[in-house]
């Protein structure tokens, strides 16, 4: 019965401990950020000029012409990023890109289903930037923005 | 606006086969929609011939098709209780050679004004339930169309952008417009329609140019058109001259711009026309028109909006005379709630004032749902 206890409370410690690391580790595991070809010759963006460029309202950034990549509409990164980052809903991305296509002006960007195939598509050449959790970058990409 | 019925059953064959192609590139997305709207509305004349019950659904259909070909579809269904009609209101193909330049053949909205590039179809897309008078394209509700806002032909387009601003450009050229002259039994106004036969005497040249800056809330436009207009009636049914004979050479060029500023917004558009009558009429003519509209955002659903619109024509014009418009000024008042993202709700009061003859004040009242559902027929291929 007396071990019993102790295991109890050992097994409570255990848990614990595990969910205050997981809680800890929670903002580091799904930190977004906006990565390039290390040979783009960008060091940082805002996030207004990230915002600008996936909206589509410009092609440029710092007089760069940059291509964009996106995640497919599934993807609750593609989610986390409009909201935190550009500042809309999933609603309010369709209804706006309804209205620019209706309008002639432009497609959204392409997509990717995985970040793998994000990661591929941004080390292809320079001049191409996406957004990936940072758990999911490697070495060959360069961090143009880093979300707080 | 063209009206070449469409059987639904071939375009209903068209949108899946579209979908299912597109849809096989799985790293583009095609766009597709609707835009759609219900209206009513009544008025003081009781007149015959206005409409009291107005569906519109607009399919529209975007994708890249190979490489920086891309493709843009609009189709109209219109619903009213004289008449009913499907018809394509754009088609092109776009090759982009770089953001400055890029190539378009197929059917347009002409690069004039604001309203016409910004809005056109898609009700939801603007504040008010009916466009600018002289902007409007059923020449059988309370007003005059008097402006061509489509054509066939090719478009280039792009946009130079500087350390502060940027500059978009639209020119087109093809066909002029057309108008039938015939003498119709139905009461139906002629309408100003997209030219259709290529003629070396009906040509259609446009220029729009607009500036917008990065850090200011407005943007400033001017356009300019050269617009051959020629006659698509023929003389058995009693038209005005032969067909395909000159009606009018109409230059027309204007001023736009709009602004915003915390809760208020700002649109203004002027169109100049220089009509050279070529018919049995000939002379020289001008006329003008103009709209200021002024939106008030209350709270996040709910808009206020005034406009004022005014046309101004000298008499004997041919051109305006076919068209049966008048002068006249208009003030519209609306209010306009937002129920979501997709859909809108409208009430809209209009007070028409003709400038010279008996009619006086047409006082009209609209009401209106207008929506827009985005990639619906995902539901269905997936």
């Amino acid at each position: 019965m007396h071990h019993c206890i102790s295991y109890r409370r050992l097994f409570l410690i255990f848990v614990l401990i595990g969910f205050g690391f997981s809680v800890k580790a929670e903002p580091v595991t799904t930190k977004i950020v906006v990565v390039t070809h290390p040979q783009t010759k960008l060091e940082q963006i805002s996030q207004e000029q990230i915002r600008k460029r996936w909206l589509s309202m410009t092609t440029r950034i710092d007089r760069q012409r940059v291509d964009i990549i996106d995640f497919d509409e599934n993807s609750p990164l593609r989610t986390q990023f409009y909201s935190q980052i550009i500042g809309v809903s999933d609603n309010q991305l369709k209804a706006y890109w309804a209205k620019k296509v209706f309008r002639g002006e432009g497609l959204p960007p392409e997509m990717k289903s995985s970040s793998a195939e994000i990661l591929q598509w941004v080390n292809k050449q320079p001049n191409r930037i996406g957004y990936l959790y940072k758990k999911d970058i490697n070495n060959g990409v360069k961090i143009l923005f880093e979300m707080n | 606006m063209l009206k070449r019925k469409t059987n639904p059953a071939i375009m209903a064959t068209l949108i899946c086969g579209l979908t299912s192609v597109t849809f096989s590139d799985a790293t583009y997305a095609v766009q597709h929609g609707l835009f759609g709207n219900v209206s009513v509305d009544d008025n003081s004349l009781d007149r015959a011939d206005s409409d009291t019950f107005v569906s519109e659904l607009i399919f529209y259909s975007a994708d890249t098709l190979y490489g920086n070909f891309t493709y843009l579809w609009e189709f109209e269904f219109e619903k009213t209780i004289e008449h009913q009609d499907a018809h394509t209101e754009r088609f092109h193909i776009k090759y982009s050679f770089a953001d400055e330049l890029k190539l378009s053949l197929g059917q347009f909205h002409s690069p004039i004004g604001y309203w016409n590039r910004t809005f056109h179809h898609g009700s939801i897309l603007f504040d008010t339930v009916e466009r600018p008078f002289f902007l409007d394209f059923d020449a059988n509700k309370n007003a005059s169309t008097v402006t061509p806002v489509h054509y066939i032909g090719m478009m280039a387009d792009g946009i130079f952008e500087t350390d502060d601003a940027q500059w978009k450009y639209q020119f087109g050229a093809g066909n002029g417009s057309e108008i039938s002259t015939n003498q119709n039994t139905s009461g139906d106004r002629p309408e100003i329609e997209s030219g259709t036969s290529i003629n070396s005497d009906n040509i259609n040249l446009s220029y729009h140019l607009s500036y917008h800056p990065d850090e200011q809330p407005y943007h400033l436009g001017f356009f300019v058109m050269r617009n051959e207009v020629q006659e698509s009636g023929s003389l058995t049914d009693n038209s005005i001259t032969q067909y395909q004979a000159k009606l009018t050479d109409q230059n027309l060029y204007g001023l736009e711009a709009s602004y915003k500023m915390g809760n208020f917004d700002l649109i203004a558009e002027h169109f100049w026309f220089r009509h050279t009558n070529q018919a049995d009429r000939a002379g020289a003519y001008n006329a003008s028109a103009f709209y200021i509209q002024l939106g008030y955002q209350f709270s996040a659903p709910l808009k206020a909006i005034y406009r004022y619109s005014q046309l101004d024509l000298e008499a004997g014009d041919l051109y305006f005379d076919i068209l049966g418009a008048e002068e006249q000024y208009h003030n519209v008042f609306t209010l306009k709630y937002e129920l979501n993202e997709f859909n809108a709700i409208k009430l809209e009061a209009d007070q028409q004032s003709f400038l010279y003859g008996a009619q006086g004040n047409v006082y009209t009242i609209r009401l209106q749902w207008s929506f827009m559902w985005n990639n619906p027929l995902d539901a269905i291929v997936n």
